[in-house]
Formats: C-alpha cells, sequence, structure tokens
C-alpha cells in the first residue's frame, strides 16, 4: 500500500503510456484496413473496366465476322478498317485496366494477330489486290482471338466473385 | 537500333525456349508467319518463298501493335551469301520451323497419335 502510495503517479503515467500504444496501434490497424478495403475496391473496379472492355471487343469481333466474308469490299471495308481500329483501342484499354502477366501477353498476341490482319487488307487495297484476301482464314484467326478473350473474361470474373 | 549480338543472343534464347516449348507460338492470317507474346512484346517469324530458298525475317510488336525498329533481322537464300549469313539464314530457318512446329502442335499431335495407335490392340 506504501508502495502505491509512493508511486501511483509513475502506475497512472504506465497506464497512459500503454492505452496511448494501444490507440497508435488500433489506429494503425484501421488505416491498414482501410487501406486494404481502398485497394481491393480500386482492383474490384479495374477487373470490371476490363470485363467490360474485353466485353465490346468481343461484340466488335462478332461483327467484323459478319461484315468479312460480304466481300463487299468498297462498302465494307472502311467499316470493317474501323471496326478493327475500336478493337484495338478496346484491347489496349482492357490491358491497362491491371490483368495479370500472363492475360497481358494473350491480350498483345490478339493485338497482333488484328494488326497482321489490318495490314494485309491495307497492302491489298493499296495494290488493287482485294480479291486475293482470304477472308475465311481472317475469320478463322479472329475466331480463336475472340475465344481466348472469353476465356479471359470468364477467368476474371470467377476471380472477381 | 539493336546490335546484331543482341539480335542473335535474342534469337538463341527464343530457339531454346522454344525447343522446350516455353513459347507458345501461334498462326497467323498469314500462312508463313507465326507471332508468339514475350512479355510485353509480340514477336513474328516469317518465310517467304520456299523452304529451301526463301526470306526469313524476325520482327518485334510492341503490347499496341507497333513494330519495334522494324525487320531485326531478314535474310534470303542458303545459297550465295558469305558464311556468316548463311549461319543466320539456318539459324531463323531453324526458329521458323521450331515455330510452325509450336503453334501447329505437331509434337502433341504425334505423341497423341502414337499414344492412341499404342491402344489398339
Amino acid at each position: 500500500v506504501d508502495f502505491f502510495a509512493k508511486h501511483w503517479g509513475d502506475l497512472a503515467s504506465l497506464i497512459a503510456l500503454a492505452l496511448t500504444i494501444w490507440a497508435a496501434l488500433s489506429a494503425k490497424n484501421a488505416a491498414e484496413q482501410a487501406r486494404d478495403a481502398a485497394i481491393r475496391t480500386r482492383d474490384r473496379l479495374l477487373t470490371v473496366d476490363a470485363i467490360g472492355e474485353l466485353s465490346s471487343a468481343i461484340t466488335i469481333i462478332r461483327d467484323i465476322t459478319r461484315l468479312q466474308p460480304t466481300r463487299a469490299w468498297d462498302v465494307v471495308w472502311d467499316i470493317v478498317l474501323d471496326r478493327y481500329e475500336v478493337l484495338r483501342s478496346h484491347l489496349v484499354r482492357s490491358e491497362a485496366a491491371g490483368l495479370d502477366g500472363n492475360h497481358r501477353a494473350y491480350i498483345a498476341a490478339a493485338i497482333g494477330q488484328f494488326r497482321m490482319i489490318v495490314k494485309d487488307v491495307e497492302d491489298a487495297r493499296t495494290t488493287e489486290q482485294r480479291g486475293q484476301l482470304d477472308t475465311a482464314v481472317f475469320n478463322e484467326i479472329i475466331s480463336e482471338q475472340g475465344d481466348i478473350l472469353e476465356r479471359i473474361r470468364v477467368a476474371l470474373r470467377k476471380a472477381g466473385t | 537500333m539493336p546490335s546484331s549480338e543482341q539480335i542473335e543472343k535474342l534469337l538463341s534464347k527464343l530457339t531454346e525456349l522454344t525447343e522446350k516449348g516455353k513459347v507458345a507460338w501461334q498462326e497467323t492470317a498469314n500462312l508463313n508467319t507465326f507471332l508468339a507474346p514475350v512479355g510485353e512484346f509480340v514477336v513474328t517469324m516469317s518465310r517467304s518463298g520456299s523452304e529451301l530458298n526463301g526470306r526469313y525475317s524476325f520482327q518485334i510488336m510492341d503490347s499496341r501493335g507497333r513494330t519495334v525498329d522494324g525487320t531485326l533481322a531478314e535474310f534470303a537464300s542458303a545459297t550465295g551469301e558469305d558464311q556468316i549469313s548463311r549461319q543466320n539464314w539456318e539459324r531463323l530457318g531453324r526458329l521458323h520451323a521450331l515455330a510452325q512446329r509450336s503453334a501447329l502442335r505437331s509434337d502433341n499431335a504425334v505423341s497423341e497419335l502414337l499414344s492412341s495407335l499404342e491402344q489398339i490392340r
């Protein structure tokens, strides 16, 4: 009792220090939780963005596969080339929306595939050899790429749930 | 512009990894052009003309589909060139053949066919 009487001030200081440390740790923990929640929300929004961009890309691929076989060059090719450019933009944006390395590699390959088709079409237009374009092969390649994009979209949906 | 030494290293590494099945080549709209994603880039390996006397070219595209630095290696014909050009032509020809096998999954097809044949009694 005598000890407490002599040192109650010190004890009070120690308790106050412990409470301060506990409060600081709790605040840090809350801040970390808030930061983690913010990161999760940002990642989820990026995934939603990527899914949206991929959905638009897949829709455009379907448009292109319908338009290409008509071979009505003068009528559809400007539209088709424009569609390829919009498709490329969607893929570039999906790639920027936080996909992992593996998915990014597939997107880069798809962009490369579409770029090569566009070059073939542009070359054929320049040299007036539109009849040489094999639209069946173009459709086969872009359908395969569409399947790959669909698989990435499904994987992102699963990861996001 | 990368040095020829860098390109040589790049081609050697690509060949080695393709042999090990670690680079996934794809068919493209062009019959003799194959494409593979490698990190942030895409490499293409093309041949125009015949296997014995064709022109091979190797290109790199960035992730937006833009060709990086144009054609990085291009060699035509195995005959009538100096020894280094011939070696480079053979090196590109080998990578092209491996890329084709990878894209067409020839090795898988053969091993699956073999295993199917082994199951037939």
